[in-house]
């Protein structure tokens, strides 16, 4: 029988999932907002998006958008992959693969957001 | 009115592998899932195995599959379920002794693994202890479980995960967590902060539609949830 007394269950990874879907939630209203309704609607162009980005503010915005997405898509990924994974090895290839994707996906996130000109 | 119940059966003595037999019944309004069960046994197949005792959902004792959905034989009335032919299984998530009987031993061994009795730790006194009636409405829906066992029996983590705690003894510790008389939620709580405790579960509400008492078993999982991640900041 399984001694159920370890104290660490995952709860702040928890807490995490859910407090990056809010913020997600949030930033993705902002940006349709922002992107469809005040900057350019219907005459939307390549100029007025760059210049948007260029700027320092979005590009931390944009930065945040990137990290908590990676996070929240591939720690749901993880989530569910861990409900029909028995097999410890596996979980920890799995882990692994995972961890390798969100660096490839952050480091060309980044790479584009960060040193972004108009 | 006829129905034919379509009962999932399995002798381990001598059945290689589960099969179905088919049993035609009468049904009046009224007339029960246990009810034709009986039926059949009094009547056609003395050799059918099913567990009964109350009657009256409140035993919890003749939880079932009904047409794939977990619930209790007793309590399901058959022209409810507006088809004339019922599948009739084991609880799905439990190891089957025969028929229809499945092995609560692990589910009940989950309960007990969450203390799910009164812990007083100061000196008792000489009179009852008091609980308003407030503080007794956090609990009224959760002291009316009757560990019949479907909300476990609908729940995908529990039919994976052998050591998941499942929503039944996460819904009994959360009735001694909130409990005011109760001095051991430090202890409670640290059992199903386990990696196989609270934060496995999925929040797809099976549970929630599977039990026949109308208790919410998520809701009091993600308050668990929540008291953890208030005590952990």
């Amino acid at each position: 029988m399984h001694k159920y007394s370890y104290k660490n269950g995952g709860v702040f990874i928890w807490f995490l999932q859910r407090f990056s879907g809010f913020v997600l939630l949030g930033l993705l209203l902002t940006h349709m907002l922002v992107e469809h309704f005040t900057l350019g609607g219907h005459e939307l162009s390549y100029e007025l998006v760059a210049k948007r980005v260029a700027t320092p503010l979005w590009k931390i915005i944009d930065s945040l958008f990137l990290v908590l997405g990676v996070f929240h898509g591939l720690n749901g990924v993880w989530m569910i992959a861990s409900d029909y994974i028995k097999k410890d090895w596996l979980k920890v290839v799995v882990v692994s693969l995972l961890l390798c994707l969100a660096g490839i996906l952050l480091t060309l996130g980044l790479l584009t957001v960060i040193p972004f000109k108009a | 009115m006829k129905a034919i119940l379509r009962v999932k059966r399995f002798d381990p003595e001598k059945d290689r592998k589960a099969y179905s037999q088919d049993y035609e019944i009468g049904v009046q309004e009224g007339t029960t899932i246990l009810d034709g069960l009986l039926q059949v046994r009094g009547e056609q197949d003395g050799t059918l195995a099913f567990r009964r005792s109350c009657r009256s959902a409140i035993c919890g004792s003749c939880a079932m599959m009904i047409n794939k959905v977990a619930g209790l034989a007793c309590y399901t009335q058959i022209q409810e379920l507006r088809s004339q032919l019922i599948t009739l299984e084991p609880l799905q998530g439990y190891s089957v002794i025969r028929d229809l009987v499945v092995d609560m031993e692990p589910f009940f061994a989950k309960l007990k693994a969450v203390m799910p009795y009164m812990v007083h730790k100061t000196p008792p006194s000489d009179r009852e202890v008091p609980q308003s009636q407030e503080e007794h409405r956090l609990l009224a829906e959760a002291v009316t479980c009757i560990l019949c066992g479907s909300c476990s029996a609908s729940c995908p983590r529990y039919w994976h995960d052998e050591n998941y705690l499942g929503p039944a003894a996460l819904l009994k510790a959360y009735r001694f967590v909130l409990d005011s008389r109760d001095e051991a939620e430090e202890e409670r709580l640290a059992i199903v902060n386990d990696p196989s405790g609270v934060f496995r579960c999925r929040k797809i509400f099976n549970c929630v539609e599977a039990c026949p008492k109308k208790i919410n078993p998520t809701e009091a999982i993600t308050a668990l949830s929540r008291k953890i991640l208030t005590k952990k900041l």
